[in-house]
């Protein structure tokens, strides 16, 4: 039964790494920054329901048991919580044409705004893989790694996009203000709890 | 829990992820006709469907814990 757990877990580790490395392919160079963002934040969520399905087949053949499956899916919940909240902010400050293609405007404040978001969805990847909370083996470790790695990964890439959109603006000579429309409140109370240790 | 039952849960998971990959590869290659506006609006739907599914699971766990220490 271990070699099967383990060819279970080897089968899974190529299928995620497969999927990243096609996933990663998607708004390849010629994208649009905006596109960039709004793929990452797709991304985020699809990465999220397979690893909180990955939990679910590891807690279900007993590789973790059910008090890790707990710890994990509570820590992915944070994940999936703070990408919704980048997802609104997004939503508020992208224009799109008659296309369909999106323009993320930011302000000083909108950007600031997004590079704390964005440093907050990154915390709370990391927070995917808490070795105080996480008791499994060793073996096990090394798989919510590859999970964690993915959903780092995520959040490296919107800050690239991001990145890519203030240089874009810097060279614009017409700078768009717009004002931000995520209530303000949720943003501050979402940060604020994220300061307390949750999200 | 039995041997067969554990390798059946096993097949079950295995087939369950192999599934939702293909249909993330799928989407993700469906992706290049859409526009950002549609790639966005479909988003919001799935980090719903993430929090319902993540609520879901934790109860089963619970459960799972519930059964294990019920006495005998």
């Amino acid at each position: 039964m271990k070699f099967k757990k383990l060819l279970f877990l080897t089968t899974l580790t190529s299928l995620i790494a497969l999927l990243v490395s096609c996933a990663s392919y998607v708004g390849g160079t010629n994208a649009s920054a905006a596109r960039k963002f709004i793929s990452a934040l797709d991304r985020g969520a699809s990465h999220t329901r397979i690893a909180l399905n990955t939990v679910h087949s590891l807690v279900l053949t007993n590789v973790i048991k059910p008090e890790d499956g707990i710890s994990l899916t509570e820590a992915l919940q944070k994940f999936n919580a703070a990408n919704a909240v980048l997802y609104k902010f997004a939503g508020a400050n992208i224009v799109f044409d008659e296309k369909g293609n999106g323009v993320l405007l930011l302000t000083p404040t909108t950007q600031a705004e997004a590079e704390r978001l964005i440093d907050s969805l990154n915390a709370a990847a990391i927070a995917v893989l808490d070795e105080e909370v996480l008791t499994s083996s060793v073996s096990n470790r090394e798989q919510f790694k590859l999970l964690a790695k993915t959903l780092r990964d995520l959040s490296k890439q919107l800050t690239q996009a991001l990145g890519q959109i203030k240089a874009s603006k810097a060279r614009s000579d017409t700078p768009l203000i717009i004002p931000l429309k995520v209530p303000r409140a949720e943003i501050v109370s979402w940060l604020s709890m994220e300061n307390k240790g949750g999200i | 829990m039995a041997d067969t039952t554990k390798l059946a849960n096993l097949i079950a998971a295995a087939t369950q992820l192999g599934l939702e990959i293909t249909a993330e590869l799928l989407r993700i290659s469906q992706q290049t006709g859409q526009t950002d506006a549609e790639i966005l609006a479909e988003i919001e739907p799935e980090l719903a469907a993430n929090a319902a599914l993540a609520e879901e699971h934790l109860a089963e766990y619970r459960k799972l814990i519930a059964e294990r220490t019920k006495p005998v």
